[in-house]
């Protein structure tokens, strides 16, 4: 059962040209395409873990190999990552900041801190035991 | 074939969320770790020493977290680019994409799950 909405919209219809040409397109697109970059430091992780498993000569051939032309690239993907969280996390706080049956919705400023600190906490805390800080 | 997609359908969203999450969470300091401070030697040779790396990975936290972080992404990843390809007007080969995709995600799974397991 569906019930008349009280306000009137237009009809959905898809932007006039090329979706680059329209910055809110351009951005969401993009971010679908992150997909890409994070499959490939997916995969780079996997190599890792894999590469350990083969002794210390291989995991030592593994930083030689990263250190050349592949650090750029790699550098690229980074900062395509990166971009990925930051705009995830505006999704999160849009998906979240309604209300969810009986729980009233909470406040965006709450959202953005406890998303915001969390990706800072996780995140900090991974590179504190890599660079053997902690651990 | 059609069918199969729109039954598993909430099963990719989650998996699609869940790998946002570790996307976002995790991936990054992994990654730069991983691929690039390690290799251009901003972390001191002791840290990333095979023998202090290796305890950290096999470890029964550090598998769990190398299988699953990885597998989730890749999932995450497979559902992106599928709805980037319908964005870009693709929309004709959705089903054989959506397969060769989650395929992908699926054989990603497989190593990284293999690859915490023979640590």
């Amino acid at each position: 059962m569906s019930e008349t909405p009280l306000t009137r919209t237009a009809p959905a219809r898809p932007p006039d040209g090329f979706w680059v040409w329209h910055p809110r397109y351009r951005s969401y697109v993009l971010f679908a395409g992150t997909g890409l970059l994070l499959a490939i430091a997916a995969a780079l992780v996997v190599r890792a873990v894999r590469v350990l498993g083969e002794g210390a000569a291989a995991w030592q051939a593994y930083l030689e190999g990263l250190a050349g032309p592949a650090a750029a690239l790699n550098a690229l993907v980074f900062v395509g990552v990166v971009w990925f969280a930051l705009r995830f996390l505006r999704v999160g706080i849009k998906a979240l900041s309604v209300p969810i049956g009986p729980l009233p919705a909470l406040p965006q400023p709450l959202l953005w801190a406890v998303q915001v600190g969390g990706l800072v906490v996780m995140n900090l805390l991974i590179a504190l035991i890599m660079f053997g800080v902690i651990l | 074939m059609k069918r199969l997609l729109q039954v598993l359908e909430p099963l990719f969203w989650m998996l699609f969320g869940l790998g946002g999450v570790a996307a976002a969470l995790l991936l990054p300091a992994l990654f730069f770790c991983l691929a690039i401070a390690a290799p251009l030697g901003w972390i001191s040779p002791e840290a990333v020493s095979f023998h202090r790396m290796y305890a950290l990975a096999s470890n029964p936290l550090g598998r769990l977290v190398l299988a699953l972080v990885p597998s989730l992404v890749f999932w995450h990843a497979a559902n992106h680019l599928r709805h980037f390809a319908l964005d870009l007007g693709l929309g004709a080969v959705d089903i054989p994409l959506a397969y060769a995709l989650y395929g992908l995600a699926l054989l990603g799974t497989l190593a990284s799950f293999a690859g915490a397991a023979a640590l």
